[in-house]
């Protein structure tokens, strides 16, 4: 055997090439690289992936043709008269949460505990126009600014149940006081009156 | 150096002085409202507010807190204040209870240092109505209101100076009663109170 054929296929050698003949048909053959499962199964799966992307564009498709439409008829829509005017812009729709505040004395000196009303922003003032898209437009750009009573409300609900007791004593016992003072107050108011008659033991 | 001594123990004996006179009539502007315990049982509705120390000193911590025009006003009003105590009594029957327990509170009111404000009796309801004044100097020290009738006793005790003008002003606001000190321009029977009206 010649070495030169078995490596560089220099030269000749007749049973070297018989042998590759007899084994020409296990020769490598290089093909593609192997797939990754992903790419395998990719294609198993592809109809119904097809049909989720179909869907998704056509529901996409359509969610962008109702913003369209809708905006196109907001803005060829003839605008109302005075019927659908807009409400008082300073007005708020607001709700209201109670806390207790000592309240005013009545005749029979009971003092009463009256629910402080306090108002609490809302978002964004309500309007009524024909053109909801640019009420919404210029509520964002006019944000609804609290009234002075909300604020105050605000900051009384920040306050603990410690403070809110003290505050609710001190307004207490200022009630109580204001109402007293003003039966001394009446009294004396009277008791000026000439037209009152003074009936008094002590004189 | 003598004259030094000497009047350096003049001068701080005469702080001394002053500061206990100070002590004592602060001492004195507050009522012994224990004395009507005794009413307490007899009562239908009993009203006892105290608002002094550390829940007073919150109180006005509160007033700031909240820095709305009314509560700044109201922290003004009692920035000085140093004790509010209030008692209320209502009865269901007339003369339910011991007169002679209210008039220990009255006699406290004829020490030296109350100043009589307001005085006033009326014969319906047996009605009584005092108002008193202590000062230190040209400070306000203390309040003392005292209102009786047969069915109701209330008493009001304040230590420390009020502004009552801006009491007057806040009353109506934050739940405080306004008070109203035009004269009734219609024609006054003898003197009525809201009692009178029951």
């Amino acid at each position: 055997m010649k070495n030169d054929y078995l490596w560089d296929k220099t030269g000749d050698d007749p049973e070297i090439k018989r042998f590759e003949e007899i084994l020409a048909v296990y020769r490598h053959t290089e093909t593609a690289p192997p797939l990754f499962a992903a790419e395998i199964a990719a294609p198993a799966m592809e109809p119904a992936r097809r049909w989720r992307l179909s869907f998704s564009f056509a529901f996409a498709a359509a969610a962008f043709a109702a913003i369209v439409v809708a905006i196109g008829i907001s803005l060829i829509a003839p605008r109302s008269g005075g019927g659908e005017t807009a409400k008082n812009p300073g007005s708020i729709s607001t709700p209201t949460i109670e806390s207790d505040i000592a309240g005013p004395v009545d005749e029979n000196h009971n003092v009463t505990t009256v629910p402080e009303k306090t108002a609490v922003p809302s978002h964004a003032p309500e309007r009524q126009t024909a053109n909801p898209l640019r009420t919404a437009l210029r509520s964002r750009r006019q944000p609804a600014l609290p009234s002075k009573q909300s604020i105050a409300g605000q900051r009384y609900d920040a306050l603990t149940g410690d403070e809110k007791y003290a505050y609710g004593q001190l307004m207490l016992a200022l009630s109580i006081t204001g109402s007293k003072l003003k039966v001394v107050q009446d009294t004396i108011d009277r008791i000026e009156d000439p037209k009152v008659k003074i009936t008094d033991k002590n004189r | 150096m003598r004259s030094v001594i000497s009047y350096s123990i003049k001068l701080i004996a005469l702080l001394v002085f002053a500061s206990a006179a100070i002590a004592v009539s602060a001492q004195d502007a507050r009522l012994h409202f224990e004395k009507l315990n005794a009413l307490e049982t007899k009562a239908r509705d009993v009203v006892e507010v105290n608002v002094d120390g550390k829940l007073l000193d919150l109180a006005k911590r509160v007033t700031v807190k909240l820095n709305d025009e009314n509560s700044k006003k109201i922290a003004q009003a009692i920035s000085g204040l140093k004790g509010i105590y209030v008692r209320v009594y209502n009865f269901e029957n007339e003369n339910e209870y011991n007169i002679a327990d209210v008039e220990e509170i009255r006699n406290e009111l004829n020490a030296p240092g109350w100043e009589r404000l307001a005085n006033v009796r009326s014969k319906k309801n047996n009605q009584k109505v005092d108002v008193y004044t202590m000062f230190a100097g040209d400070v306000m020290s203390g309040v003392a209101v005292v209102i009786s009738d047969t069915k109701s006793v209330a008493l009001v005790n304040v230590i420390g100076p009020i502004d009552i003008e801006l009491l007057v002003e806040l009353s109506g606001k934050m739940n405080i009663p306004k008070i109203d000190i035009t004269r009734d321009s219609g024609p006054a029977p003898v003197i009525k109170t809201k009692n009178d009206k029951e």
